[in-house]
């Protein structure tokens, strides 16, 4: 599988690298000097833990590094053999392999490893129940305070109950960090933090929206190395001085009618969860003259604006609006079908993840009704997002080809 | 005018040589560890029959699995728009085509005009291919070429429940430990996979007249299943094995027609 790092189209996404680099360096910075570390889940009320000075480290995201790396499979068979079922979420097997290596040399960590051991776990419900169960065996493991965020499942808007809902639970999370970290809860560091992150998800709806244009000036294996930032370091300056730059950049290709590819015919929107351990297959289509315009991940999983004209509520609503994972079958199609409008999208290819049924479920249905609603064809892999082991590119690569084909001739 | 049609299978490598839209040589050799060295022999062997010489080949599509391998092929298609060139060719009133070859098996819908619109392909795993006929061949200890034969004379009734390969391998042996006749098991054997293909069609139905292609289509036991399954005969072209290098042919022709 091809990883070979390829000649980005914005000068900005080579500042991607070094910001990864120096949230690492700060993480075990702060670890060796004795600062608290927190191991957080995707999602999470992330800037919270910042208002309190507490980095945090992703476990999640730390899997898909190793997944990009080539490194995931032999992490997910040292859990298997300790007895985590196979069907587990790869991201889970993966980092509870690390945490359970043994019986030979373990490979060079990127970035060092995570920080171990971890000083507090926080996690949520909203990407998926295995988030809370997985954080609970860590607990087991580390004997260290675990804060739950529990969300209802959402579709559509929030209600008022259940924004209250999720403002109770952050009220007692900052409880427990002023206990936890024997510290005064400062709300202004706390509003500074939401401004941040709201302005920084601002500039990425923009990048979002931009690449909506033709031709598309960005594709999908180069924002997913942009994406990082708006995961990790929401809450601080660093992502809102990356994305508005990067949206400069963008909105100047897109004056210049600058596209991703000198000749782009085809455009197409994926859904489901990189696979990140060949992210070669987003760059493969071009040669065909396709692009990737659009992604749900990308779109709908990180981010969010928030209104701070009412900063707790805002966020609360942030935290449960928009996101892929929560959406029922009716608002992912609606949801869709705007996309695929927007962005003149001439096809959807789904990705049925095997270990993420939670993001794969309905693809078959949404399939059927692009096709009937906006006579817009769809191709359906079969793959994990990060376990390698059962992935064939060839097979993938025949699909790919023949679909791409079909599109050409219907055009 | 002289082309070739290659289509180098998981499992076999198919050649046509067209002359004109007359088929000039046709042949399916094993595939084996070295396909590459299977097609060269193959394409020198077909041209030396007919007295032909490799220079006078205008056009050579590939098609399969290993395409993207040979090195003298002047282009590239993929198996669905062979397999529908193909058909399209013998059968023009084709509307469905059904494919089961060695690794793949897909469902391919046609517009009036023998266009495809729309396919469908079975999930990465054997089940529903030539290869679950295979591999259950041998733990049957049943030649290929006798699992259709042998399974028409079943009643029918069992019924093979795993679609994992080596699953449905335990299953089999614990029917034959059983005492379970031999041709009852294989005629399981063939109607799973039929189910399997029935699956793929849930989204879109198959429409008008119904074409099956690819190496299983000469298992008669195969046949069978699909059409009683379906309740409608089957048309299935002379050469089923030979469908998506006729189609790679014909698709070499089209080529060489238009950048004329």
């Amino acid at each position: 599988m091809s990883q070979k790092s390829q000649k980005r189209a914005l000068k900005t996404s080579y500042e991607a690298g070094p910001i990864l680099q120096t949230y690492w360096a700060e993480l075990h910075a702060a670890k060796n000097s004795g600062k608290p570390v927190a191991w957080a889940s995707g999602n999470g009320p992330v800037e919270l833990l910042y208002s309190f000075g507490i980095l945090p480290a992703y476990p999640e995201n730390y899997a898909a590094v190793l997944a990009s790396k080539q490194m995931a499979l032999e992490f997910c068979q040292m859990a298997e053999s300790a007895g985590f079922s196979r069907d587990l979420c790869s991201y889970s097997k993966i980092n509870l392999g690390d945490l359970l290596w043994k019986d030979k040399e373990k490979p060079e960590m990127p970035f060092g490893g995570l920080p171990l051991p971890p000083d507090i776990l926080v996690t949520t419900r909203i990407p998926c129940l295995v988030q809370v169960k997985w954080w609970e065996v860590l607990q087991d493991w580390y004997h260290c305070p675990l804060m739950i965020l529990d969300a209802p499942l959402v579709d559509d808007a929030p209600t008022e109950d259940q924004i209250d809902y999720i403002v109770v639970q952050l009220k007692e999370m900052i409880r427990r960090l002023e206990d936890f970290t024997h510290t005064k809860f400062d709300e202004q560091k706390f509003i500074k933090a939401l401004a941040l992150s709201d302005e920084a998800a601002g500039y990425w709806d923009d990048i979002m929206d931009l690449r909506a244009s033709v031709p598309c000036p960005v594709g999908a294996r180069e924002m997913c190395g942009n994406v990082f930032p708006l995961v990790a370091l929401l809450g601080t300056q660093v992502p809102v001085d990356f994305y508005k730059k990067l949206r400069a950049e963008l909105q100047s290709k897109v004056e210049m009618k600058a596209g991703m590819i000198p000749d782009e015919k085809i455009r197409l929107i994926y859904d489901n969860i990189p696979i990140w351990y060949d992210l070669g297959l987003f760059s493969y289509v071009e040669q065909f003259g396709a692009v990737f315009v659009m992604e749900t991940y990308l779109r709908y999983v990180w981010g969010g604006r928030i209104d701070m004209t009412d900063p707790y509520r805002g966020y609360a609503r942030k935290i449960l609006s928009n996101v892929w994972l929560d959406m029922s079958i009716d608002t992912r199609f609606k949801t869709l079908v705007n996309d695929v409008k927007k962005h003149k999208a001439d096809g959807v290819v789904f990705l049925s993840n095997r270990s993420c049924r939670r993001y794969s479920i309905g693809q078959y249905e949404l399939r059927d009704m692009l096709q009937k609603e906006l006579g817009i064809p769809s191709l359906i892999i079969e793959a994990d997002h990060s376990d390698p082991s059962g992935y064939s590119e060839s097979q993938t690569k025949l699909r790919m080809d023949s679909f791409l084909e079909l599109i050409k001739r219907r055009k | 005018m002289l082309v070739a049609g290659i289509d180098a299978g998981s499992n076999t490598v198919k050649v046509v040589l067209l002359e004109g839209n007359q088929i000039l040589s046709q042949r399916v050799a094993k595939a084996g560890a070295n396909s590459l060295t299977v097609v060269n022999d193959s394409i020198a062997k077909a041209l030396k029959d007919h007295g032909k010489q490799m220079e006078e080949l205008v056009s050579i599509v590939a098609t399969g699995y290993g395409r993207d391998n040979i090195s003298f092929a002047t282009s590239q298609a993929t198996e669905i728009f062979c397999h529908a060139a193909g058909v399209v060719r013998s059968m023009p009133q084709v509307r469905t085509v059904i494919d089961i070859g060695g690794q793949d098996s897909k469902v391919i819908y046609l517009d009036d005009s023998g266009q495809v619109i729309d396919f469908a392909m079975n999930d990465k795993c054997a089940a529903g291919t030539g290869r679950f006929i295979e591999m259950l061949a041998m733990a049957l200890e049943t030649p290929l070429d006798q699992m259709g034969p042998l399974s028409i004379k079943a009643q029918g009734e069992i019924k093979i429940s795993n679609t994992c390969t080596v699953f449905a391998e335990s299953e089999v042996i614990s029917y034959l430990a059983k005492g379970i006749p031999r041709e009852e098991i294989i005629s399981g054997v063939h109607h799973s996979i039929v189910t399997r293909i029935l699956a793929m069609t849930r989204l879109r139905k198959m429409h008008g007249e119904i074409c099956f292609t690819g190496g299983v289509a000469k298992n008669i036991g195969v046949v069978r299943w699909l059409e009683k399954e379906l309740g409608r005969p089957l048309s299935i072209p002379a050469e089923p094995q030979l469908t998506g290098a006729l189609g790679a042919a014909m698709i070499a022709l089209e080529r060489t027609a238009k950048s004329d």
